[in-house]
């Protein structure tokens, strides 16, 4: 239902343990002498950072070391920003054929309520959510379904495809690109007031 | 603030007959109220539109298909601009739905207050899927 970071995950964490992978095996053949016959400066017994006390004193090297980690901090901030769960639901659908003649527009959520009511009306399911997500012409719906542990998975499934969806599709007037259920269970029931009898 | 429009008397002449020409006899002025109410008890006829309850202060109004749907008159000379905000019977196809209560508004406010609807926007707030008119519930 939620969308993470995921992807964005997995290529920062590539690219830093790359990073640290490459530094780490410069650092153990420095000091195994293996990178002395390329520069003096990485031999074992030679001192490379002997003369940092004279650079320390430029006078330019505070502004740039915190300009540098402010660059830093805001790069982090922004991927922990990301981290946060996004539902990516569509925007507000639009349903006019001619706009010179008036706009109609329904927020998605609108047909994702229904949906998820038509879904809780189903036998053993204890909730539902619904998320819409693409434009009207190609929509994309994703269902989490909670089920009672009586219940049978399969037939409401089944219910889903044969009723819940095309009543969604009626509604829409366009075909649902692609549709995704989740399906969790649960010992909690859910009493219902009426009962549809006929 | 409170717009009005001078129209033509709708049926006038009917069943009898005057040597007088209309605009002589007097001016019919409509306000923009009449053509909001006119409007939303038009589209409160139509089968799969409602509007939502009042609740109290504005507070808890839910949706409610036998309420009239809220609508918003913007009259410009004799021409109106109409926008709706209504609840549908859900799974009426929208388009359809909102397109053939444009059809009929456009059509019916006109012969009821001789205002021409030009442009109607409408906005649904909710998708109502309770008993149809036609259906009860026992308790």
């Amino acid at each position: 239902m939620r969308i993470l970071a995921g992807a964005l995950n997995r290529t920062w964490l590539t690219i830093i343990g790359l990073v640290l992978l490459v530094a780490g095996a410069a650092w153990l053949l420095a000091a195994a002498g293996v990178l002395a016959p390329l520069d003096a400066r990485l031999d074992p017994g030679a001192t490379p950072l002997g003369g940092v006390e004279d650079g320390l004193g430029l006078e330019w090297l505070p502004a740039v070391l915190i300009a540098a980690a402010a660059l830093l901090a805001l790069l982090a901030l922004a991927w922990l920003g990301r981290q946060v769960p996004r539902r990516r639901q569509a925007p507000t659908l639009q349903f006019h054929r001619d706009a010179r003649e008036g706009v109609t527009l329904m927020d998605a959520s609108v047909i994702s309520e229904a949906v998820a009511r038509d879904v809780e009306e189903l036998e053993h399911v204890t909730s539902a959510r619904a998320v819409l997500r693409g434009g009207r012409s190609a929509p994309e719906l994703t269902l989490r379904v909670v089920l009672h542990e009586r219940g049978d998975a399969q037939e409401v499934l089944e219910a889903i495809t044969g009723w819940v969806l095309p009543r969604a599709v009626r509604a829409l007037g366009a075909p649902l690109a692609d549709v995704g259920v989740e399906v969790a269970v649960t010992r909690q029931s859910r009493r219902r007031e009426h009962v549809r009898v006929q | 603030m409170i717009e009005e429009t001078s129209v033509p008397p709708p049926g006038r002449d009917r069943g009898r007959t005057t040597s007088a020409d209309p605009a002589a006899r007097g001016r019919l002025v409509l306000a923009e109220r009449v053509v909001e109410k006119v409007a939303a008890q038009c589209a409160s006829e139509i089968a799969d539109v409602g509007g939502r309850s009042r609740g109290f202060l504005g507070l808890g109004r839910q949706g409610d298909p036998s309420s009239r749907p809220r609508v918003t008159a913007e009259l410009t000379g004799g021409v109106a601009s109409l926008s709706l905000e209504l609840g549908v019977r859900y799974p009426a196809s929208i388009e359809e739905t909102t397109q053939r209560l444009r059809e009929e508004l456009r059509h019916r406010v006109a012969g009821l207050t001789g205002v021409e609807v030009r442009q109607i926007d409408i906005r649904v707030g909710y998708l109502h899927q309770g008993a149809s008119a036609e259906e009860r519930t026992l308790r």
